[in-house]
């Protein structure tokens, strides 16, 4: 019974024991939950606003999303330039302990100069860029050398498929896809495109969970030219071939679409490649067909002729005494190639006179030469949509000399970049129309619609009569007799016009008598041209006549395009007729009596 | 404190003390407590069904964007690889090809009303009397 008793009073006990366990544990269930729902309150009500715009801060990021940059293709459709992924390496100085170990490593794996990658990481900045837009193989191993402080990044990175084809005309970009030259510069807010926004959630191990666009990027537009990939390749070979025989310094071609002001090729030597810029200056990227100045020469004869034509100071059938090749303007001798007597404008322009030119260029007088030489274009850019075009040197006439007419009606005391000649020639070839020469044919958008570039004649400078005049008396240069008959071709007529244009030499400021500028300009076929062709040879070595050098270099160029645009011959050039021609009284159609012109006297003459 | 109850009652449908005796109290509760979860595993249901979908749409949109740039670098492969510097390397080098000299290339006129059939049956038309006039 005591026992028993005493068996009652334990189980009270432990009864009494659990249950002040058990209200302890409610009691601190209680006292955990008032904590946490305090917590919880904190938390969802009195830190909400703030807290919530951390962890936004944390988790979601407004990252920038570039728009790709356009395509360039050619006017057939081919790629010449366009953007890929490249992988770049960076580091986090803060966080790499030993950075002259780990700099020497990575510069030897980058091929960067050690000292120069040790100074990176040497700084306190928590990224610096080691090497960007390298090759896949680089940047794994620089990821393999570095360890945690290193890292790769993909950029995109403008690449040039055909490396130096049109370098100087398609230009480049900088490491950040800006265009730093040529169509790349011109053009380059219309490649760029439009950045864009994305509003990225991050997870806690950095995966992307959500991406919402705010603003979405904009692809650049396309651009496609109106070079041709074939044919600038063929200019190119040109180029290469005659820069190699004669050793000239550099040489330029620039061919033009006469009704269209479409350039189909500009091929500028020396030259280089657009995908690796390291180590080149701007001389050798600079496109000289739009920079650079030159005298034109005896280029220009034709084109003063047309004035003179239209001013009617000349006629076709006119003899203009050319002196026996040696006449003194303003106390200096004006020489010709070899002696001439009586020639009509034809045949000054056939045998390139110097002196009749001067003479028909006096007939003009300055101010209607200088007129004509500004109505052609010259003393003013052409307005090419490329950026950094020079307007040449034409001086006013108030600064002319005595001597000033005659230089200009040859070709000296101007100054004409190469693009400016073939513009003006254009006007010849396609029936006295002034154009605007351009390099993009149309603009695709991103959504793929094309929109051509319009490109109207500017205006008439000469009419069509003169043209087909001027046209003429241009397909005799490329006869036997004429001075670019290594232009001509067996199946095509060919017009054109050689230039040899003495180089002034800068130390002397006097015309140098070996340093010359070689040129050939024409257009094909001559009854209905579908291109106008400049080929310039600056200073090449040996016998630098631009009828022996630069003439071949325009029928290679000419002979290729020809078949690679299938036009067919045209029928066989009509063979120029000698008749005789008796002058009836003395002066008729004679700029200045001299031997051999007098009334009754035979002088020979063309006659188409 | 009657009031309260009876407002609480009237909120139940009966009065409070015999509802909570009666049990129905407690099934309302079951009741309503079960909504309750059904609501929050709804809503993280949903919650965890948005976050998979985004894991998803981030791997397609890198999967899109490593195919595009995959495209991208076969066009510049391409068209590295049809630049005609290289192609006139390999056709000379290679292939011992020369280029066509002035005369060697003949241009012949298009003739687009030619019917591709008909010359074919010239052709063949031509081979049977080539052939007759072999035989003896």
């Amino acid at each position: 019974m005591k026992k028993r008793t005493q068996w009652r009073c334990n189980e009270e006990q432990a009864n009494r024991r659990f249950n002040r366990r058990l209200v302890a544990v409610g009691v601190a269930m209680v006292a955990m939950a008032v904590v946490i729902g305090w917590r919880l309150v904190d938390l969802q009500v009195i830190h909400a606003g703030q807290l919530a715009k951390r962890a936004e801060r944390q988790q979601e990021q407004l990252v920038p999303v570039e728009g790709e940059r356009g395509t360039i293709y050619d006017r057939q459709g081919r790629v010449l330039a366009m953007n890929t992924e490249m992988p770049s390496v960076f580091a986090v100085p803060t966080a790499i302990e030993e950075p002259r170990l780990l700099g020497a490593a990575l510069a030897a794996v980058l091929g960067r100069p050690k000292a120069e990658v040790v100074k990176r990481l040497s700084t306190d900045r928590t990224f610096v860029w080691l090497d960007r837009q390298i090759s896949p193989a680089r940047a794994r191993a620089a990821l393999s050398v570095g360890g945690e402080g290193i890292g790769v990044i993909s950029e995109s990175h403008r690449f040039y498929p055909k490396r130096s084809l049109m370098a100087h005309l398609i230009g480049f970009t900088g490491l950040d896809n800006d265009g730093l030259e040529g169509i790349e510069l011109r053009y380059d807010s219309m490649l760029r495109g439009e950045r864009g926004w994305r509003l990225v959630e991050r997870d806690a191990a950095g995966r992307v969970v959500l991406s919402k666009g705010p603003g979405t990027p904009k692809r650049g537009d396309d651009l496609r030219l109106t070079v041709d990939e074939v044919i600038q390749f063929e200019t190119e070979q040109a180029l290469d071939s005659v820069v190699q025989e004669t050793q000239a310094s550099s040489a330029i071609a620039i061919m033009i679409e006469p009704t269209t002001g479409a350039i189909l090729a500009m091929a500028v030597r020396p030259d280089f490649n657009p995908n690796r810029l390291a180590g080149l200056d701007a001389g050798q990227w600079r496109n000289r067909a739009i920079t650079d100045l030159y005298e034109p020469g005896s280029t220009i004869k034709p084109l003063m002729l047309a004035g003179a034509f239209e001013e009617r100071v000349v006629k076709p059938e006119d003899l203009i005494d050319c002196e026996q090749g040696r006449m003194m303007v303003a106390n200096k001798p004006l020489h010709d190639h070899e002696p001439f007597g009586l020639l009509t404008p034809q045949e000054i322009i056939q045998h390139s006179s110097n002196i009749g030119a001067a003479k028909i260029g006096m007939r003009l007088g300055a101010e209607r030469l200088h007129n004509w030489l500004t109505t052609f274009g010259f003393g003013r850019p052409t307005g090419i949509d490329l950026k950094g075009e020079v307007g040449g040197l034409l001086r006013p006439v108030s600064q002319w000399s005595g001597r000033s007419v005659a230089s200009h009606a040859i070709g000296q005391e101007l100054g004409v970049t190469p693009l400016q000649l073939v513009t003006a020639y254009a006007a010849l070839a396609n029936g006295g129309w002034m154009v605007r020469p351009h390099l993009v044919d149309s603009v695709v958008l991103p959504d793929g619609t094309s929109q051509p570039v319009p490109h109207q004649p500017l205006r008439r400078v000469i009419s069509g009569q003169t043209a087909r005049r001027v046209r003429d008396i241009l397909t005799s240069v490329t006869t036997s007799e004429g001075t670019g008959a290594q232009a001509s071709m067996a199946d095509f007529q060919v017009a054109g016009k050689t230039g040899t244009a003495q180089k002034v030499n800068p130390e002397t400021h006097r015309y140098d008598a070996q340093a010359v500028v070689s040129s050939f300009i024409g257009f094909v076929p001559a009854d209905s041209p579908r291109f106008v062709l400049l080929v310039v040879v600056d200073d090449p070595q040996g016998p630098g006549w631009g009828g022996t050098v630069a003439a071949p270099v325009f029928r290679q160029i000419a002979t290729a395009t020809l078949h690679y645009m299938g036009v067919m011959p045209s029928a066989a050039p009509p063979s120029p007729k000698l008749v005789q021609f008796t002058p009836s009284a003395p002066g008729i159609g004679v700029s200045k009596a001299g031997p051999g012109t007098d009334a009754g006297q035979t002088v020979a003459m063309r006659i188409e | 404190m009657r009031r309260r109850r009876r407002r609480w009652a009237g909120l139940l449908g009966r009065p409070l003390t015999s509802a909570v005796k009666s049990g129905h109290w407690r099934r309302r509760s079951a009741w309503i407590g079960a909504g309750l979860a059904m609501a929050m595993m709804v809503a993280v249901w949903e919650r965890s069904e948005v976050v998979s979908l985004g894991y998803e749409v981030a791997q397609l949109r890198k999967n899109l964007d490593v195919e595009q740039q995959r495209h991208r670098a076969l066009i510049l492969e391409s068209a590295s690889l049809a630049s005609l510097d290289r192609i006139e390397r390999l056709a000379s080098m290679q292939l011992g090809m020369t280029a066509a000299k002035p005369g060697q290339i003949q241009l012949v006129p298009e003739q687009p009303d030619i019917n591709p059939a008909s010359m074919v049956a010239a052709v063949h038309l031509r081979l049977q009397v080539a052939r007759a006039g072999d035989a003896p």
